[in-house]
C-alpha cells in the first residue's frame, strides 16, 4: 500500500513541473464544464469516480463500471451541451470512449466566454466538439490510463483546434479510490498556444467512497479532491451523497457538492452543486443543478445505461 | 409530472411484492397433543454453569484469553484451509496453530453427562457466532448434558471449500473433551460420557457435522493422506440445521454417512441457503449394521436462516439484507426457536439418552401439536429397518421395483414417471428419486359428473419377499409424499381402452407432466366443442387426499385414508425477495417440493378389517379416490419392522 501511495506522490511532484505557465489566449468553455452529472452534483470532484462518463475526469478509471451515458446540460436557453460516452474491455484493457458538444453565444469574437456566463449568452454563435479516448490497465491493483483528447471549435472569428492528454492513475484502498490524474495536458508539448486556445491544464488528487451502508435502508458516499492548475491555484472539491434503497435495484440518491471556482474563467458560477439520481436496475437518471449568476442556472440531466 | 415523490413512492411500492403467505392449516394439523410426555423445550432440573476454554491468548475476545478453564493447545489445520494475511493479521494466528476455542453450558453434578457440540456456519467473522446458541445450551444443560458452542469464526467470512476444516475442528474439540474428562483433578474428570456424543451444526456447520461424522471413522484424510486421523468418538447422532451440502466433497464424492441418527431442519424462507439442502445429506445416510436409528428431516414454514442463532437474527444476508430480502413473512425469533428447543432437545433425548418417548416426533409432527409453535410442518422420515421396495433409484423399468420381484403398475394414470426430485434453487436434485403420479377421475365431456375407473398406481410383492423381510404384524408400511400444482385434463373417453380389460387397469402413460398433462394444455377442436369453458384456474389450498389400499395373499383389501397419517398439502408458494417477481425468476419455482412421509403400520389395516393378515401382504395400491384430480410425487416406498417406540404409546 505504501508503495502505491508513493507511486501517486511521485507522479504528482513529476507532473506538477510540467504544468504550464499561465498563457492569455481564451480557455474552451467546453474544457471548464462538468463531464458528468453525477460528477457535477459532487462538486466535480469526480476522479475517484466510476462509469463511463469519469473518461471526463480520470482515464485510469474508465473500467470501473460498465456502460453507457447520455446527458444534456441547459444554460438558461442560451447554450446546451451534449454528451455521449461509453465503455467496454478488450483484451485485458477498458476502453472509453466519448464525445461533447456545446453550443454557446459569445459576448466575443474569439469565444473567451467564462464558463459561469454561458447563462446569459452572447451575439456570436460558437460550438465546441470535444472527442475522447481512453485505455487503462490494471496490474497489482493500480490502474493507470491514458485518453486523448481532441477540441474542435468554431468561433465568430473561425475554426481552432487542439489535441490534449490526460494520464490518470488509480487504486483502492480500503473503501476508497484515490486517483491522481493530470488533465488536459498539452498533447503538442508546448505547441497548443499556437492553436489560439489555451488548456486548463491542472493536477488534481482525489479520493471517492460510496456505497457505505447506514442503517438497513441508506448508503452513503463522498468524494474529495484538490487540483492544482497552471497558475497554481489550489482548487478543492468535495460531494455527498446519500441514497435510499428501499429494495434490491431501486435506488433513490441525492447528493451536494462544493468547489472553489477558479477565476477567471469560471467566474459567475455558485460553489455550490446538487444532484439527484433515480436508479433502477441498469438505467439510472441523473440530475445536477447548479445556479449561475445573472438570469439563470444550469440544469443537467443524463441516462445511464449499465 | 406534477407530483414526482407520490408518483416515485407508487412506483416503489409497485416494486415491492405484496405479503403472500399460504393459509396456515396448523389449527387444524396441530389441533391435537398426542404425546404425553415431558416438553423437551422446557428446562430440566439441573443448575447450569458456563465456562470456556481455549487458545488464552485470543486478540479480540476476552473470555478466549482471560477465562478460560482450560488451556487447550492449538492445533494445525494448514492442511485443510488456506488463511489470508488480512485474516491472519485479524486473528493474530493463521490455520496452522487453530485455537480449540469453546463456551460450555454444562449441568451441575457428577455426571457424566451426554457431551453435544454444537458450531455455528459463515457469517462476518467479526460478529462472533458462537454465542448466538445460548437459548439451547442453557435449555442442554438444564437438562442434564455438557453443551459446548464452538468457536469457528475464525474460518468464516470470504472463505470457501473450508467445510473439511470445520468438521476436522469438531473432532478436534471432542479430543480436548477427553482430555477433560480423563484428566486427574480436571474440574470435569469422569464427568463427561464421551460414549454419547453429538454434534450439531448450523449452515455450513450442518455441513460440517456431517463431514465430522464422516472423518471420525477414516484413518486418514481424503483430501491429502498425509494427515493421520485418529478420532473414532461414539458419536452417535447428528442433528444439521439448515445446513448446506456439498461444499466440501471428499475425494470429490459426496460425504457418506453409515449407522447415525440424523435430524436436518429447515426454514421454508431461508434467505441464504434457499434450497432444503440437507435433504441431500439425508438420502445418503445408510443404515447397515442392523442396530437401531433414524434419520428426519423437518421443514418449517415461515422459517429463516439466521433466526436459529440469536446472534445472525432476521437478516440472512447481512445488515442490509432487507433491501433484497422479504422479512415480513418470517416467524417472530422466539417461535421459531422454540421450534429448535423441541426437535433438538427431544433428538439428543432419544438418541443419547434413550428417551424412546419421543421418537415418534420425528416420525409424525402432528403428535406434538401443543409443543410446537402454530405455523406448517413437512416431515421426512426413515428407520434403521427400512427396506426399499421401490426408492425408484434401480433401473429406468418403471414397471419393476428396487427389491427383487416387486412389480408396480398403474391404473387410469395420466401421468407416471420417475425421475429425480428437484430441489427449487436448481443446485440438483435431492438426492433421490421419485415417481409422478398424475390422475384425473373424470371423463371429458359436458358432463362434469361423470367419472372413470379410479385411478391407482400398484406395488405388488413376491411371496419370497414377506418371507425375507418377516412381514407381519410388526411391519409398517412407509413412503412419502409431495404434491404438485399439475392437474391433468378430464380422461379421453375415447381412448379409455379399460373396457376390453380388466377395469381400470389400462394405464401405463409416461407423459410428462408439465406439458402434455397439464390443466393448461390444450384440446382439441373436438372436444373443445364437448368440454365446458374452463373457469380461471384458482390455485387449490386443500390437501390432496387418497387411500392406501393393502391386499393380502387371499385378496383381502382394506383401505385407510392417508389424512389419518398425515397431509399430502399441495405445495407453499414461498416468496422470500423483496421485490415483485424475484423469487420467480431466481428459483423457477416458487415452492420447494418437500416430501411427507407417511408410516402406517400393518395391524392398523387388520384394525379395520380382522380378515387381513399382514404376513400375507401381497399388494399395495394408492387409490385416488378422494380428490378427483392431481399429481403427487411418491417416494421412498418400503416396509420396516419399525420399533413401536415411533408411535405414540409403543413405548410402554
Amino acid at each position: 500500500m505504501k508503495s502505491r501511495v508513493a507511486g501517486l506522490a511521485l507522479l504528482a511532484l513529476s507532473a506538477t513541473s510540467a504544468l504550464a505557465a499561465q498563457r492569455s489566449a481564451p480557455i474552451p468553455p467546453l474544457l471548464l464544464l462538468p463531464g458528468s452529472t453525477r460528477a457535477m452534483g459532487l462538486g466535480n470532484a469526480y476522479v475517484a469516480g466510476s462509469g463511463p462518463d469519469v473518461i471526463s475526469y480520470n482515464p485510469a478509471q474508465v473500467g470501473e463500471s460498465r456502460g453507457t451515458v447520455l446527458s444534456w446540460q441547459s444554460f438558461a436557453g442560451n447554450a446546451s451541451l451534449a454528451s455521449l460516452a461509453t465503455n467496454t474491455s478488450v483484451f485485458g484493457a477498458s476502453i472509453g470512449a466519448g464525445v461533447q458538444y456545446l453550443e454557446f453565444r459569445s459576448r466575443n469574437t474569439d469565444g473567451a466566454t467564462p464558463s459561469g456566463a454561458l447563462t446569459r449568452g452572447g451575439q456570436y454563435t460558437a460550438s465546441s466538439v470535444l472527442g475522447l479516448l481512453s485505455a487503462s490497465v490494471e496490474r497489482s491493483g493500480i490502474r493507470v490510463g491514458v485518453t486523448t483528447k481532441y477540441l474542435a471549435q468554431q468561433l465568430a472569428n473561425g475554426r481552432r483546434s487542439v489535441p490534449m492528454l490526460d494520464f490518470g492513475i488509480a487504486t483502492d484502498l480500503g473503501p476508497a479510490t484515490v486517483a491522481l490524474v493530470l488533465q488536459d495536458a498539452d498533447a503538442l508539448l508546448g505547441d497548443a498556444p499556437a492553436s489560439g486556445l489555451t488548456l486548463p491544464t491542472r493536477m488534481t488528487l482525489g479520493g471517492m467512497s460510496t456505497g457505505i451502508p447506514v442503517g438497513t435502508w441508506f448508503d452513503v458516499g463522498a468524494s474529495a479532491a484538490v487540483s492544482i492548475d497552471a497558475e497554481s491555484r489550489v482548487l478543492p472539491a468535495g460531494g455527498v451523497e446519500l441514497s435510499y434503497l428501499p429494495v434490491s435495484g431501486w435506488s433513490f440518491t441525492g447528493r451536494i457538492g462544493g468547489q472553489r471556482i477558479a477565476q477567471p474563467y469560471r467566474s459567475g458560477e455558485s460553489a455550490l452543486t446538487l444532484g439527484a439520481t433515480i436508479s433502477i436496475d441498469r438505467f439510472a437518471l441523473d440530475y445536477a443543478f447548479q445556479q449561475y449568476s445573472g438570469p439563470g442556472a444550469t440544469h443537467r440531466v443524463g441516462v445511464r445505461i449499465r | 409530472m406534477r407530483r414526482p415523490l407520490p408518483l416515485a413512492l407508487l412506483a416503489v411500492t409497485a416494486c415491492i411484492q405484496p405479503l403472500r403467505l399460504a393459509p396456515n392449516d396448523a389449527p387444524t394439523v396441530l389441533a391435537r397433543q398426542e404425546l404425553f410426555a415431558p416438553n423437551p423445550s422446557v428446562p430440566g432440573p439441573f443448575a447450569v454453569h458456563t465456562m470456556f476454554y481455549g487458545s488464552g491468548k485470543d486478540k479480540h475476545r476476552a473470555e478466549f484469553r482471560d477465562s478460560v478453564t482450560f488451556k487447550t493447545p492449538s492445533v494445525d489445520g494448514s492442511k485443510l484451509a488456506t488463511a489470508t494475511p488480512e485474516r491472519k493479521k485479524y486473528w493474530g494466528f493463521g490455520f496452522d496453530s487453530m485455537p480449540v476455542n469453546g463456551r460450555v453450558w454444562y449441568p451441575e453434578g457428577k455426571g457424566p453427562f451426554p457431551l453435544v457440540l454444537i458450531v455455528h456456519g459463515n457469517h462476518d467473522m467479526k460478529d462472533y457466532s458462537d454465542p448466538g446458541y445460548a437459548y439451547l445450551g442453557e435449555l442442554f444443560a438444564s437438562r442434564g448434558y455438557i453443551f459446548a458452542s464452538v468457536d469457528e469464526n475464525f474460518l468464516n467470512g470470504g472463505i470457501s471449500g473450508e467445510n473439511d476444516a470445520r468438521g476436522w475442528m469438531l473432532l478436534q474439540h471432542l479430543k480436548s473433551w477427553k482430555t477433560f474428562n480423563d484428566s486427574v483433578g480436571s474440574p470435569f474428570q469422569g464427568r463427561v460420557d464421551m460414549n454419547n456424543i453429538a454434534l450439531m451444526g448450523h449452515s455450513r456447520g450442518g455441513e460440517a457435522v456431517a463431514v465430522a461424522a464422516a472423518f471420525n471413522k477414516l484413518p486418514r484424510y481424503p483430501d491429502n493422506a498425509n494427515l493421520i486421523f485418529d478420532f473414532n468418538f461414539n458419536i452417535k447422532a447428528i442433528a444439521a440445521i439448515a445446513p448446506v451440502d456439498g461444499q466440501y466433497t471428499p475425494s470429490n464424492k459426496p460425504t457418506p454417512l453409515e449407522n447415525i441418527n440424523y435430524l436436518v431442519i429447515h426454514g421454508s424462507h431461508d434467505g441464504d441457503v434457499s434450497s432444503f439442502m440437507g435433504l441431500k445429506q439425508y438420502s445418503r445416510i445408510r443404515y447397515t449394521d442392523g442396530k437401531p436409528g433414524f434419520k428426519a428431516a423437518v421443514w418449517m414454514y415461515r422459517a429463516n436462516h439466521g433466526q436459529w442463532n440469536s446472534t445472525w437474527g432476521s437478516y440472512d444476508g447481512g445488515p442490509q439484507s432487507a433491501r433484497y430480502l422479504d422479512l415480513r413473512g418470517l416467524l417472530p425469533e422466539e417461535e421459531q426457536r422454540q421450534m429448535a428447543r423441541v426437535f433438538l432437545s427431544a433428538f439428543v433425548d432419544a438418541t443419547l439418552k434413550g428417551k424412546s418417548e419421543y421418537l415418534p416426533i420425528f416420525r409424525d409432527h402432528r403428535t406434538i401439536g401443543n409443543w410446537l409453535p402454530k405455523t406448517m410442518y413437512a416431515t421426512r422420515f426413515q428407520d434403521a429397518d427400512f427396506r426399499a421396495l421401490a426408492d425408484f433409484s434401480e433401473d429406468v423399468d418403471v414397471t419393476t421395483g428396487t427389491a427383487p420381484g416387486v412389480t408396480i403398475s398403474g391404473d387410469s394414470l395420466a401421468t407416471w414417471k420417475e425421475a429425480v426430485m428437484p430441489l427449487r434453487s436448481g443446485s440438483g436434485g435431492v438426492g433421490g428419486y421419485a415417481t409422478w403420479i398424475g390422475w384425473n377421475n373424470r371423463l371429458a365431456g359436458k358432463d362434469t359428473t361423470k367419472f372413470g375407473p379410479t385411478a391407482a398406481y400398484r406395488v405388488t410383492l413376491p411371496d419370497s419377499l414377506r418371507t425375507a423381510w418377516a412381514v407381519g404384524t410388526g411391519t409398517a408400511l412407509e413412503f412419502s409424499i409431495a404434491v404438485t400444482n399439475d392437474k391433468p385434463s378430464a380422461r379421453k373417453v375415447a381412448k379409455d381402452s379399460t373396457k376390453k380389460k380388466e377395469a381400470g387397469d389400462s394405464t401405463t402413460a409416461k407423459s410428462d407432466p408439465v406439458k402434455s398433462d397439464s390443466a393448461k394444455s390444450k384440446p382439441k377442436a373436438k372436444e373443445k366443442e364437448k368440454e365446458p369453458k374452463p373457469k380461471k384456474e384458482v390455485q387449490d389450498s386443500t390437501p390432496v387426499e387418497l387411500s392406501i389400499e393393502v391386499t393380502d395373499a387371499a385378496g383381502i383389501a382394506v383401505a385407510l385414508p392417508v389424512s389419518q397419517y398425515g397431509v399430502a398439502r399441495r405445495p407453499l408458494d414461498v416468496t422470500v425477495l423483496r421485490r415483485a417477481g424475484a423469487d420467480k425468476s431466481r428459483f423457477g419455482s416458487l415452492a420447494e417440493m418437500i416430501p411427507q412421509t407417511f408410516v402406517i403400520r400393518l395391524t392398523d389395516f387388520r384394525e379395520k378389517d380382522p380378515r387381513f393378515d399382514p404376513t400375507q401382504l401381497r399388494q399395495i395400491r394408492w387409490l385416488f379416490d378422494k380428490t378427483q384430480a392431481g399429481t403427487i410425487v411418491l417416494s421412498d416406498i418400503g416396509l420396516s419392522n419399525i420399533a413401536p417406540t415411533f408411535f405414540v404409546g409403543g413405548a410402554k
